[in-house]
């Protein structure tokens, strides 16, 4: 064990430059075996080919996919515009009158309370339990004013974090369309909108159990990992991430790491409810990094960006409708 | 699994979930593809996005011939060229664009893709510590430095990462790999 982790911290340090004095003989040595000589061709191969991966996320094929289906769906969509308009004057009246206000439904006269985030806004709230919800734009939460007796169960479409308090004979419970979260004490994030083509649980710290809708349990996650389940009833993929990411959100940061001027417009625009368009084609291709705070005004965050790159912007603010933001090449 | 061919199949009849399939199945290779022509800055996803709306548009009238991958590579490099007339940029010049590569050299991508998949399984902070070396040339210290870890940490987990990558790369991916290499 000792001596092939060794092996493979010489082969690293060849490939990038960092053998010490005292190693170089040592990798030369361990280079005369034929074995150890094939391991250091590949890993060659692999150190090659990963600078042509830098920037490649595993977003850009949903997001690309979505692009897609948008698109070959438009024809379709456009014949219901109109009926959509309605739906939409119905929802923002619905928002407006019924925000925080709770709902009664009788369900063994539980009462529930449904609170709805709209678009370009997040919001935060504490259970009666002490646990404590972010929720995400375009997210609505349902919970019982007063939890049950033996279990504590929430439901939740769109995007929500939870730091869930530790009750170990009540254990908590959150429902979405198509499976259910076993908190076993912990904080995570769990993603699951509607339009989007799957639903996905991150586990931040402790412990959780991911379920089907019948509350078999499908997979226990560890910290760090996420576990993803297509909406057409595909398997449950669990994989790595980093968690920064989504506790980044929950403080009301938004990271960018090297991402296209257009990708950022693109947050932004969902962020701030607000439509961002380029005079060039070509300035969507600037990049950043760096950290954006959301609770900042969108001119204060355009006014750095401006700093950084050759570019200005206009904002027009339109009483009904989103307002507009273009970005000019700065001459 | 299904081969590209039937999946190509039922694209024709209709199938938005086909095309979906095929979508995944390619899409991280083509996007390698047109960067690796056009560059790293270039914002090649759009025209692999369109290469799909174009495919399914005009699905009743394409034929493919060879095999459905080299269609979607040649689709992304006809993209591209008409979107490099259209910005007049000045860094690559569309006639200078090489033909298409063969099945062999295509593999190349696959591989690529392959590799992001495996490194997509790193856990976070190995993850994190091999894209600063490989991505930004950090040396051992700056990343040491960074990241508020000893130099010692970044030499073990650098072994670890490529280790991993090494064994989560099948033989098979390998051998094709080289053998695009030796051309």
């Amino acid at each position: 064990m000792e001596k092939r982790d060794s092996l493979w911290e010489h082969i690293a340090g060849a490939l990038h430059g960092e053998l010490s004095a005292a190693e170089e003989p040592e990798f030369k040595q361990m280079m005369s075996d034929e074995g150890n000589r094939q391991q250091y061709e590949k890993s060659r191969k692999i150190r090659e080919a990963l600078p042509h991966l830098s920037g490649i996320t595993a977003e850009s094929k949903t997001r690309s996919w979505q692009k897609v289906e948008s698109r070959i769906r438009r024809r379709k969509i456009l014949q219901m515009t109109s009926f959509l308009k309605y739906a939409a004057l119905v929802l923002l009246a619905f928002f407006a009158g019924n925000l925080l206000k709770p709902l009664l439904v009788a369900d063994r006269e539980i009462r529930y309370s449904e609170i709805s985030v709209p678009f370009g806004q997040m919001s935060q709230l504490t259970l009666s339990d002490g646990t404590r919800i972010w929720l995400n734009s375009g997210t609505t939460l349902r919970y019982p004013e007063r939890f049950a007796e033996t279990r504590r169960t929430v439901s939740v479409e769109g995007e929500a974090f939870f730091e869930v308090a530790r009750m170990p004979d009540k254990p908590f419970f959150i429902q979405t369309d198509d499976l259910q979260v076993e908190v076993l004490g912990t904080s995570f994030n769990l993603s699951a909108y509607p339009a989007d083509a799957s639903t996905s649980v991150t586990l931040v710290e402790g412990s959780v159990s991911v379920n089907d809708v019948a509350g078999k349990s499908i997979a226990r996650l560890k910290p760090g990992q996420t576990a993803t389940l297509g909406k057409n009833g595909s398997v449950l993929q669990i994989s790595n991430v980093n968690t920064g990411f989504y506790a980044a959100w929950k403080e009301g940061k938004i990271y960018f790491e090297d991402e296209s001027l257009d990708e950022i417009a693109r947050k932004l625009e969902r962020w701030f409810n607000v439509e961002i368009a380029f005079s060039e084609e070509a300035l969507k291709s600037l990049r950043f990094s760096g950290t954006i705070l959301k609770n900042k005004p969108i001119d204060q965050i355009m006014q750095a960006l401006q700093i950084l790159a050759p570019i200005r912007f206009t904002h027009e603010v339109k009483v009904n409708g989103k307002d507009k933001i273009v970005i000019y090449q700065r001459t | 699994m299904y081969d590209d061919w039937e999946i190509w199949e039922q694209i024709r009849q209709g199938d938005t979930q086909a095309l979906k399939m095929l979508h995944n199945r390619y899409f991280s290779q083509m996007n390698l593809y047109a960067r690796k022509i056009a560059g790293d800055h270039y914002p090649a996803e759009e025209i692999v996005s369109d290469c799909f709306i174009k495919l399914w548009t005009r699905r009743k009238a394409i034929l493919i011939e060879r095999s459905v991958k080299s269609y979607l590579f040649l689709m992304v490099r006809n993209g591209l060229i008409d979107d490099l007339r259209k910005k007049k940029v000045k860094w690559v010049s569309p006639e200078t664009i090489p033909e298409l590569p063969d099945g062999e050299r295509l593999e190349e991508f696959d591989f690529y893709d392959k590799l992001h998949q495996a490194l997509e399984k790193l856990p976070a902070q190995r993850r994190c510590i091999l894209e600063m070396a490989a991505f930004d040339s950090f040396t051992y210290a700056q990343i040491a430095e960074q990241l508020h870890i000893s130099v010692n940490t970044v030499k073990t987990q650098m072994g670890r990462a490529y280790r991993f990558l090494k064994e989560e790369l099948d033989p098979k991916t390998f051998q094709l790999f080289l053998l695009f290499r030796k051309f």
